[in-house]
C-alpha cells in the first residue's frame, strides 16, 4: 500500500505553482478558493422556494425561462459568467418573493440586465433588454423590477457561480489528462 | 452643531461648509438622518459629497456618501459602474474595512451608507496628541490585516495612499484602521497617489498584481515612522529616481525580467547601490527594518505577501 500511496502522491500535481505570472495570486490560491466557498453558502437560493414560496409558478416554468434566457445571452453575445450570475439573482429572488407567470419573465430579463451591467464591460441597454420580450413590458417595469431585485438582494450582487468553481476544476482537470481547455468550457 | 431641518439647510446654503444637495436629496437625507455635517474624507468623496449624520432610526452615526446618476443614464436604471462599485463593497466584511451598511437606490442618486469614521492617516501623523503613543506596530498589523482579506477576496486596493487608510477611535479605546476608497475596476481611474505608486506601476508594467499594495503599505509604514512620506515626488519619474537613490536600481540577478518592463535600466551600469535603511531610519528596531526591506522589495515577485508580513516576528506578537 506504501509503495501505491507514494506513486500516487507522485502524480499529483500542484496547481498554484504558477509564480511567475502575479495575476494567478498563486501564493494566496487557497485563500481565495475558501472564501468562495464561504460566499457561496451565504449566497444560495434555498432548495424548496418551489414548494415552499411559490404558488403561481413551478419548475417547468423557471426552466423554460432559463432556456430563454440562454437564447438572450447568446442573442446579445454576454459571457456566460453573466448568465450564471442573472440565474443565480433570480433563484434568490424566488427564494423570498412570490411571483407570478405574468411577471415571471420581467424578472428573468431585469436579472440578466442586473448581471450584465455587474459583470460585462459593456452591457445592452434597457431598450435592448425590452427588445428581446417584443416590448411585452415597458421601459419602467424593467427599471421599477430592477430596482426591486436590487433592494431584496440589498445589493449583494457579487456571488461566485458554478463557473467560478468550474474554471478551478477544469484547471485541476487538465493536469492529468489532455482535454483542450476549450471543449470542457462548454461541458 | 449639525443640521435637523430642511428650512435650515436653505437658511445655511451660503455657507461652503454645507454640502449642496438637491430638494429630493435634501427630502431623502432629511426623512432618515439628522444632524447633517458635510466631511472631508477625501477617498470617501471621490465621486461625490459624503455628509457625516445620525440615522434616526438606529441612532448611530454614519457616513452617507450620495452618487447622482449622471442625466444621461437614468433611462438605463443604475449604471454599471455604481452597481459593480456598490455590490463589491457590499461584500466586504471584515473590522479593518470601512463597513458599507446600506445601499439605497432611488431614481436620481444612490447612497451608500458607512459606518462613521473619525480621521485619516495624514491628520493621524500631524496631530501630536493622537499619536503621542508608540501604535505603529498594531496600526501596521491591522491595515495589513484588512488587506490581507481583500487579497483573499480576489481584489487589487491599488489606490492606497495615506487618504485611504482611516482611523476610527474612542476615548476609551484605541485606534482602529479602516481601509476604504476601494474602487471597482470600473470606475478606476487612477492608481493612487504616485508617492505611494510601486516601482513596477512606475515603469509602466500592465501585469501587476497583489504585490503592489503591499509596496504602498511600506510607503505607509515608513511613513508613520518617518512622520512624513518616505517619497515626496509628484510627478512619476522623479518618484521612481527617489526610488532608486534609496534602494538601488533593480538588476536582471535582483529582478528577474526588469529590463524588458524598463528599457533604460540597463543604462544604470554599474548600478546604484543601495543605502542602509538602518541609517535612514534610526528609530526602527531591526526586526522592524527587515520587515521593511522585505515590503519594499523592488521585485514585485520576491515581495512579502500580506499574509507572511502578518506572521512576520515584528508583528507577530
Amino acid at each position: 500500500i506504501d509503495t501505491i500511496l507514494k506513486s500516487r502522491a507522485n502524480e499529483i500535481v500542484d496547481i498554484d505553482c504558477n509564480f511567475k505570472d502575479p495575476r494567478f495570486c498563486a501564493s494566496i490560491a487557497n485563500e481565495i478558493y475558501e472564501n468562495l466557498r464561504v460566499s457561496e453558502k451565504i449566497k444560495r437560493p434555498s432548495i424548496d422556494f418551489m414548494e415552499k414560496i411559490q404558488t403561481d409558478i413551478n419548475a417547468s416554468m423557471r426552466a423554460m425561462l432559463i432556456d430563454w434566457l440562454v437564447e438572450v445571452a447568446e442573442e446579445y453575445r454576454l459571457l456566460p459568467d453573466t448568465l450564471f450570475l442573472a440565474v443565480n439573482y433570480l433563484d434568490r429572488y424566488l427564494s423570498g418573493k412570490a411571483m407570478n407567470r405574468q411577471r415571471l419573465q420581467l424578472l428573468g430579463v431585469s436579472c440578466m440586465m442586473i448581471a450584465a451591467k455587474y459583470e460585462e464591460i459593456c452591457s445592452p441597454k434597457v431598450e435592448e433588454f425590452c427588445y428581446v420580450t417584443d416590448d411585452t413590458y415597458s421601459k419602467e417595469q424593467m427599471l421599477e423590477m430592477e430596482s426591486s431585485v436590487l433592494n431584496f438582494l440589498k445589493f449583494e450582487m457579487t456571488a461566485p457561480t458554478t463557473r467560478c468553481f468550474l474554471r478551478r476544476f477544469i484547471t485541476v482537470a487538465q493536469q492529468t489528462c489532455e482535454v483542450p481547455l476549450m471543449q470542457l468550457e462548454y461541458l | 452643531m449639525g443640521i435637523n431641518k430642511l428650512e435650515d439647510l436653505k437658511w445655511h446654503e451660503h455657507d461652503i461648509a454645507i454640502p449642496k444637495l438637491s430638494t429630493n436629496q435634501a427630502e431623502f437625507l432629511f426623512r432618515f438622518y439628522r444632524d447633517l455635517e458635510r466631511v472631508r474624507i477625501d477617498t470617501l468623496s471621490c465621486f461625490g459629497n459624503v455628509i457625516s449624520c445620525i440615522q434616526r432610526f438606529s441612532n448611530e452615526r454614519v457616513a452617507v456618501k450620495i452618487l447622482p446618476i449622471p442625466q444621461d443614464q437614468i433611462i438605463n436604471g443604475i449604471p454599471s459602474s455604481i452597481l459593480n462599485h456598490a455590490s463589491i463593497l457590499k461584500d466586504l466584511d471584515h473590522p479593518n474595512i470601512v463597513r458599507l451598511l446600506q445601499v439605497v437606490a432611488t431614481e436620481e442618486d444612490v447612497y451608500l451608507v458607512f459606518e462613521n469614521v473619525n480621521l485619516n492617516l495624514e491628520r493621524y501623523i500631524t496631530n501630536p496628541m493622537l499619536s503621542i503613543d508608540t501604535l505603529e506596530r498594531s496600526v501596521l498589523r491591522q491595515a495589513l490585516s484588512g488587506l490581507a482579506y481583500l487579497h483573499s477576496h480576489n481584489i487589487v486596493h491599488a489606490d492606497i495612499d495615506p487618504f485611504s487608510i482611516l482611523f476610527k477611535y474612542t476615548l476609551e479605546e484605541p485606534p482602529v484602521v479602516k481601509l476604504c476608497g476601494i474602487r471597482a475596476p470600473k470606475t478606476s481611474t487612477s492608481q493612487g497617489h504616485p508617492s505611494y505608486k510601486a516601482p513596477e506601476l512606475l515603469m509602466g508594467s500592465t501585469n501587476y498584481s497583489t504585490a503592489i499594495d503591499i509596496w504602498s503599505m511600506g510607503c505607509m509604514f515608513a511613513h508613520i515612522i518617518k512622520r512624513r512620506p518616505l517619497f515626496n515626488a509628484i510627478e512619476e519619474h522623479r518618484v521612481l529616481a527617489e526610488i532608486f537613490c534609496l534602494l538601488g536600481t533593480p538588476t536582471e540577478e535582483t529582478w528577474p525580467g526588469v529590463s524588458s518592463i524598463c528599457k533604460f535600466i540597463q543604462a544604470f551600469n554599474p548600478p546604484i547601490q543601495p543605502k542602509d535603511l538602518a541609517e535612514e531610519f534610526p528609530t526602527l528596531e531591526p526586526v522592524g527594518l527587515d520587515l521593511l526591506s522585505k515590503m519594499l522589495c523592488l521585485c514585485p515577485n520576491s515581495r512579502i505577501s500580506a499574509y507572511e508580513a502578518l506572521d512576520h516576528p515584528y508583528l507577530r506578537h
